[in-house]
């Protein structure tokens, strides 16, 4: 089995501290709703191995559609590409390619990255 | 074990009725006391209604032929007095507080022109849907720590907690209630779910108490999810 790996990018060009990342799927620890239209990606601590804390990626999504999201999510992380390279979020993208799944029933508009 | 992510929804009804009603009135202003924050949508859209998040119903409709009745588009053919359930074609948001229905000469198939006398145009908006936190969670499967019975319909879920750390209890937890005497029922469901690998092509919904959908035709009998606790 191969590794899964998670990328986000917050649409500012990728080319500066806090624009992009990419964080090991078998590293999340849940998902719970921060807001009507944004749902909170819990990560362990990409900085430190032994933090108490957390890297937070928020998916802003349309108004309710919190349940929608997790199913985004959860689909992108349930997927096996053959590279396992999972591009959940890049609104860097122009045209297509911009969110996993965009091609179906997509309610994702942009991620936050807070490491 | 193939990975699988484990979905809980615990609903908080949520609603707000506007009485005392203007006569004419096409605009009505949300409230914190709908939800707090009040959702902030995309502005001068239906999408809050189209996606069924929102809902709006008339209280009082009043259609007797007289001049100061409701009137309605050709979508609401038959209705009588009473309540009415308003269209999300008809409705539009501003962004910020203001639900505007649009009148009859807007949208003359789903639109509601507005009684002209004072309290017919009472209304309750809904929100059908989770948008605050706790109203629903998502956790990997591998971060199940293990089922504990409170009493004879009621249990702990519990899961490693999403903050990633030991402040606070330690660990996130989800109460259901069931039918009573199930407990090795749900343990069994929980076992399915984490091993039957028909479970990993998406979200689970292992317990959805917004949309009372309950994993396994609901074998267990599960009546609510009670609460969950994330770990501080």
């Amino acid at each position: 089995m191969i590794n899964k790996y998670l990328y986000f990018a917050t649409g500012d060009g990728a080319n500066a501290a806090g624009e992009a990342v990419m964080l090991p799927a078998a590293n999340l620890t849940g998902m719970d709703i921060q807001l009507d239209d944004e749902l909170d990606l819990f990560f362990h601590k990409v900085g430190n191995a032994f933090a108490t804390d957390i890297s937070t990626i928020s998916l802003i999504h349309d108004v309710g559609a919190s349940r929608e999201a997790m199913e985004q999510v959860s689909a992108a992380l349930c997927a096996n590409p053959r590279d396992g390279f999972i591009v959940l979020a890049d609104t860097d993208n122009v045209g297509h390619g911009k969110f996993w799944g965009e091609t179906g029933a997509n309610v994702l508009t942009d991620a936050e990255i807070s490491l | 074990m193939l990975e699988k992510y484990l979905y809980f929804g615990n609903k908080t009804a949520r609603s707000l009725a506007l009485t005392e009603s203007e006569s004419d009135v096409q605009t009505y202003t949300l409230t914190t006391g709908l939800v707090n924050p009040i959702p902030d949508g995309v502005v001068d859209t239906n999408t809050i209604f189209a996606n069924g998040t929102l809902t709006a119903e008339l209280q009082n409709l009043h259609l007797d032929g007289t001049a100061d009745q409701h009137l309605l588009g050709s979508h609401y053919a038959g209705v009588d007095d009473g309540k009415l359930m308003i269209h999300p074609k008809a409705l539009s948001y501003n962004g910020v507080s203001l639900v505007t229905v649009k009148t009859v000469a807007q949208d003359p198939v789903y639109g509601v022109t507005n009684s002209s006398t004072v309290g017919e145009n009472d209304i309750t908006f809904v929100l059908e849907k989770p948008v605050l936190a706790g109203d629903a969670n998502v956790w990997p499967a591998s971060s199940f720590l293990g089922i504990e019975m409170v009493d004879n319909d009621t249990a702990d879920i519990y899961f490693a907690p999403q903050t990633g750390d030991g402040v606070g209890n330690g660990a996130d937890k989800v109460r259901v209630s069931y039918t009573a005497g199930n407990f090795k029922e749900l343990g069994a469901m929980i076992n399915n779910i984490i091993n039957d690998n028909r479970y990993q092509s998406g979200m689970v919904v292992v317990a959805d108490e917004w949309t009372g959908v309950y994993s396994e035709n609901n074998k267990v009998g599960i009546t609510a999810v009670d609460s969950i606790t994330l770990d501080s």
